[in-house]
């Protein structure tokens, strides 16, 4: 009996040891996404559309006057395309209104054309002098969604979208 | 006027006793009062088969540890030590002898000599070379020995007895397993060997003409006091 | 007469289990040393080796594949890029070289490879290694049928500069899909130890003009490897974000390592699945020096009460059997390590036969040294159990029988 208890136990510690040895695997260059956070992949403002079920990005590009709108799902993770062939916001900057349009971007590298675009773009001199300001989105629809009147402000972005 | 001392007995039993239990009893193997062995000195030991020599012989030898009494070898208290210094006692100072030869059939005759002194003192092939030879084995020394007859069995048996240069040389039986002429060669050759190598001898046996040899022969019996059967303890 | 003595003549007397078992513990050794070093020298190559570029740019499709295809030259390409794909990434500000590459045409199995000269002028397949002709051979003409063979498939095909051939269609060889071009060596590749050793290089608008193939697809390319500029950091997440989320017609294998690595991680189970092979091996192996070694003591007993009677402490009879033990494993692992460069020498021109990736199988992996010293301490753990029985022995019963 004795030899195969000493057998049985050396066996079950070997098994465990070379089981549990961690795998080194080389992490590949990921963001790490956690559950209930979501990142705006280029590091701009999110704006919420609806209870989280889309967003906008927003990133200024100072040197060049220029902002983009990037349309994003609820989890900030994958690109919606729409239809729109622009978009227009309405700024508030130092108590008065600028409004911004920006247009579809094609782009051959992504296959993207106007009416099926994810980004868009608006350019105005301002820019280049504003970090922050307050802004509205008139109205945009993401699939079968239309949202009006989405207040945010930039950089920060905003907490909740209005839906109609 | 002179004073005489005795001189110190090399071997020195009193009131050994020792039982081994079967069947739920206590049986009293060895039960010896006093016994005594001068150095070199040569004695036989008469005893039957069953009569406990062999037993005497492993207490003295260490190989066994008395329920109580005394062996002194050379003035060193072998029932007193632990086991570790007994096999060491027994390795520098005893030599052993058994009636099966005892030899280990993997090993070569001067391996199996070299053994014999490897606990003890330590290797030292010339010596166990000039042993071989002693014995009439010069040109054997890389057989085994199962390519030797039983006489040549014994005589390594003899040689491997002498290798750690004991003083005392137990053999129990060393003739029962030889013919006449093999038996009365073999105790020749232990006698001499131990004349040479100033070793005392204790030998055991029951066969009258081996007996008939020593000067010295004592009936176990008259020295071993065992009883029969005692109630268990 | 000392314990290694004693040692070395039981394992003599029992020259038939103690090879048998340490048979099994060379298989053990050399399993689990080859699978340990095998896995960890391949996945670091295969990691490390991206031709000098960091990412590959293909059609739609899956990564590794991509860099299967456009790195490893195996597996077909998902698809093809127009030129004007190929142009738009070369004109990215954060790109430093972009190289276009065509497939789709084989020498008797060996791949064709169309490109352009940028790819061994500017390129370091390895850190300050770039690619080089062995002595009397020159890079090819862009305009004309010309071609430089990789080491390898010149030692294997026997092409030397001045030879010509006929490519074949496909990426199988098919004997009946010769092409009518003629092509001519003018130089081989000195051993890069790379992929690049198992093709043949050949100016791009040969594979893309190559009779039989489409003329409409004549200015496509099969693959773009792209090496971007050392200071944009986060130039390849942003490439990678646009085309693979942002788009959806192509694919951007960025960086090429890490799709190597995720390749591996799928594969893990299988390196795992090895070493715990060689895990039971090692267990059944221990267990038969155990069972060996145990079952003879009873047959021993005798032998190891002479030794006693002779003198021998019960720890020198202890640990010559421990030893016995611990020297079977150790015999099983010198021969172990015969089994290790056995493996390793097939498994390494396996890998260098189809992939073109050289693995050095004499390379030092720790594993050399633990897992002989693991097997040998198992080994002794082993002989703990009849060593204590032959610490046990009864002297006086295992001697003759009583006078």
């Amino acid at each position: 009996m004795k030899p195969t208890r000493v057998l049985s136990i050396a066996l079950a510690a070997g098994l465990f040891a070379g089981c549990s040895k961690p795998e080194n695997a080389a992490a590949p260059a990921k963001e790490a996404v956690h559950k209930h956070e979501h990142h705006p992949p280029h590091g701009g403002a999110p704006v919420e559309l609806g209870e989280e079920e889309y967003h906008v990005e927003i990133v200024r590009d100072a040197s060049a006057g220029k902002l983009q709108a990037f349309v994003l799902d609820g989890e900030l993770e994958n690109f919606v395309r729409i239809a729109a062939p622009a978009l227009e916001i309405t700024a508030t900057v130092s108590g008065h209104e600028e409004k911004l349009v920006f247009l579809s971007i094609p782009n051959n590298a992504t296959g993207e054309k106007v009416g099926d675009t994810s980004l868009f773009e608006a350019q105005a001199d301002w820019l280049k002098t504003t970090p922050a300001f307050d802004a509205v989105l008139k109205e945009i629809t993401v699939r079968t969604k239309t949202y009006t009147n989405i207040a945010f402000s930039f950089p920060k972005g905003s907490d909740e979208g209005g839906k109609k | 006027m002179t004073l005489r001392t005795r001189p110190m007995p090399l071997l020195e039993i009193s009131k050994l006793k020792k039982s081994f239990t079967a069947d739920g009893a206590n049986h009293c193997v060895v039960n010896v009062r006093t016994f005594r062995l001068a150095e070199q000195a040569q004695v036989a030991l008469e005893g039957e088969s069953g009569s406990g020599k062999t037993t005497f012989l492993h207490l003295i030898a260490g190989i066994l540890r008395p329920d109580s009494g005394r062996i002194a070898i050379a003035g060193r208290e072998m029932s007193a030590l632990e086991e570790p210094a007994r096999d060491h006692l027994r390795a520098t100072t005893i030599g052993y002898i058994f009636q099966t030869f005892n030899l280990l059939q993997g090993y070569t005759c001067l391996e199996n000599v070299l053994l014999g002194m490897s606990f003890g003192p330590g290797a030292d092939r010339p010596f166990a070379v000039k042993l071989l030879e002693r014995v009439g084995l010069g040109d054997r020394l890389k057989h085994y020995p199962r390519q030797l007859s039983t006489g040549q069995q014994q005589r390594v048996a003899v040689a491997r007895a002498m290798a750690n240069k004991p003083r005392l040389v137990l053999a129990d039986e060393p003739t029962g397993n030889l013919d006449h002429k093999n038996a009365r060669e073999s105790l020749k050759l232990i006698r001499e060997a131990c004349r040479e190598n100033g070793a005392a001898l204790l030998l055991v046996s029951h066969d009258r003409e081996v007996l008939a040899q020593f000067d010295n022969v004592e009936p176990f019996d008259r020295i071993n006091h065992n009883s029969a059967e005692e109630p268990p303890v | 007469m000392t314990i290694g003595r004693i040692v070395l003549k039981s394992l003599r007397q029992h020259t038939l289990s103690t090879c048998v078992t340490a048979f099994s513990i060379a298989l053990a050794g050399g399993l689990l040393m080859s699978v340990w070093a095998v896995k960890q020298q391949s996945q670091a190559t295969f990691t490390g080796v991206n031709a000098g570029f960091d990412a590959v740019l293909g059609a739609r499709g899956s990564k590794l594949q991509l860099v299967l295809n456009a790195i490893f030259h195996l597996e077909a390409s998902p698809g093809n890029l127009s030129w004007s794909d190929f142009l738009d990434i070369q004109r990215n500000p954060n790109v430093e070289l972009a190289v276009p590459l065509a497939v789709g045409d084989n020498y008797r199995g060996y791949r064709l490879v169309g490109t352009v000269p940028e790819m061994f002028e500017k390129t370091e397949y390895a850190p300050g290694q770039k690619f080089a002709l062995q002595p009397g051979g020159a890079w090819f003409d862009p305009t004309r049928r010309e071609a430089v063979v990789g080491d390898f498939v010149a030692r294997k095909m026997r092409l030397h500069v001045g030879d010509t051939f006929h490519p074949f269609h496909g990426l199988i060889f098919d004997e009946k899909n010769q092409h009518s071009e003629t092509y001519v060596v003018v130089g081989v590749l000195k051993p890069s130890n790379t992929p690049a050793d198992r093709v043949i290089w050949i100016p791009l608008v040969g594979i893309q003009r190559m009779s039989g193939h489409d003329p409409k697809a004549a200015t496509d390319v099969s693959a773009v490897l792209v090496k971007l500029k050392a200071h944009s950091a986060i130039a390849g997440f942003q490439m990678d974000m646009m085309y693979n989320k942002q788009g959806n017609r192509l694919t951007f294998a960025w960086p090429i390592g890490s799709v190597m690595a995720e390749l591996f991680d799928k594969i893990g189970w299988f390196d795992r699945v090895l070493a715990l092979v060689s895990y039971l091996v090692a267990s059944v192996a221990t267990a038969s020096i155990l069972a060996g070694i145990y079952n003879s003591m009873n047959e021993r007993r005798r032998e190891i009460a002479i030794l006693r009677a002779l003198g021998a402490r019960r720890f020198t009879i202890f640990s010559a059997i421990l030893l016995e033990a611990a020297s079977i494993s150790a015999l099983g692992m010198a021969a172990g390590f015969a089994v290790y460069g056995v493996i390793v020498t097939v498994v390494a021109g396996l890998m260098r036969a189809q992939t073109g990736v050289v693995i050095d199988p004499f390379k030092f992996n720790a594993v050399m040294l633990w897992s002989p010293t693991v097997l040998i301490a198992l080994g002794a753990l082993a002989g703990i159990i009849p060593a204590v029985k032959a610490y046990r022995t009864d002297v006086a019963e295992n001697l003759t029988p009583h006078s």
